[in-house]
């Protein structure tokens, strides 16, 4: 089990995922694997920054990856109460192109891929916990 | 994401290098809307060397292919890794965007 910590705010997530990429660089990971890990790193964390907090302050995320069995990760914010499966949006993609609306598509593709999320209120914190499919 | 340019007859070549993010997202958003603005209405997107597409690249896609189509051009990807193209078909993207093995393939789908 590794941990991080990052801040909300951009360039601290650009470095915590390349933190975490270089965590995996080295392990007997799939490359399908290394890049779903960062995909949902990517796409939870940008909800989180985008959606979590109402005010300006700095607030900290940790984040936990178990590279063995079960191989997952869980990231735990402060922000107000945000359930990434019952409160996204759900993706528009059917219909021509000048009519998609654009969004929505971050949670559906993890969905997609085989990952399974999880959502608990705790202790104020949403907690969000990503199994990856077997392989 | 590091971009070269190469104006064609057929199409404007934007070969990508890198991570298509919420960082380099709007680095080719803005770089491909200038070069449509001067112009180029085919625009061919070599992704031989993006190694990673979140959703947020997939938005910018989305807002490149909008942006031809005003202009009446056309929009084609080529190259892609096997992991990229996972997340086209994924999102159903592939639906939507032309995507060719490589530059003549895409070039013959921009004609």
């Amino acid at each position: 089990m590794r941990e991080w910590s990052m801040a909300n705010d951009s360039a601290d997530l650009a470095r915590v995922l390349d933190e975490v990429d270089a965590h995996l660089a080295p392990l007997p990971v799939s490359p399908k694997r290394k890049y779903a890990v960062r995909l949902a790193l990517d796409e939870l964390l940008s909800n989180v920054l985008r959606y979590a907090y109402d005010d300006d302050a700095r607030h900290r995320i940790d984040l936990k990856l178990e590279t063995g069995a079960p191989f997952h990760l869980t990231i735990a914010d402060d922000g107000k109460p945000f359930d990434p499966l019952a409160d996204a949006p759900p993706p528009v993609l059917d219909g021509p192109v000048e009519d998609r609306p654009i969004g929505g598509l971050g949670l559906h593709i993890l969905k997609k891929m085989g990952l399974q999320l999880a959502y608990r209120r705790e202790a104020g914190r949403n907690v969000v916990r990503v199994d990856f499919p077997e392989e | 994401m590091e971009l070269t340019v190469d104006k064609q007859t057929q199409a404007t070549i934007v070969a990508a290098k890198g991570k298509l993010d919420a960082a380099g997202a709007p680095e080719l958003e803005t770089r491909c809307k200038a070069l449509i603005q001067e112009g180029a209405g085919r625009l061919l997107l070599d992704f031989a060397q993006v190694e990673y597409v979140s959703s947020a690249g997939l938005r910018s896609l989305l807002v490149l292919a909008k942006a031809v189509k005003s202009v009446g051009g056309g929009l084609a990807l080529c190259g892609l890794v096997p992991a990229v193209r996972d997340v086209m078909s994924i999102s159903g993207f592939d639906n939507i965007l032309p995507l060719a093995a490589d530059r003549a393939a895409a070039l013959e789908l921009l004609k």
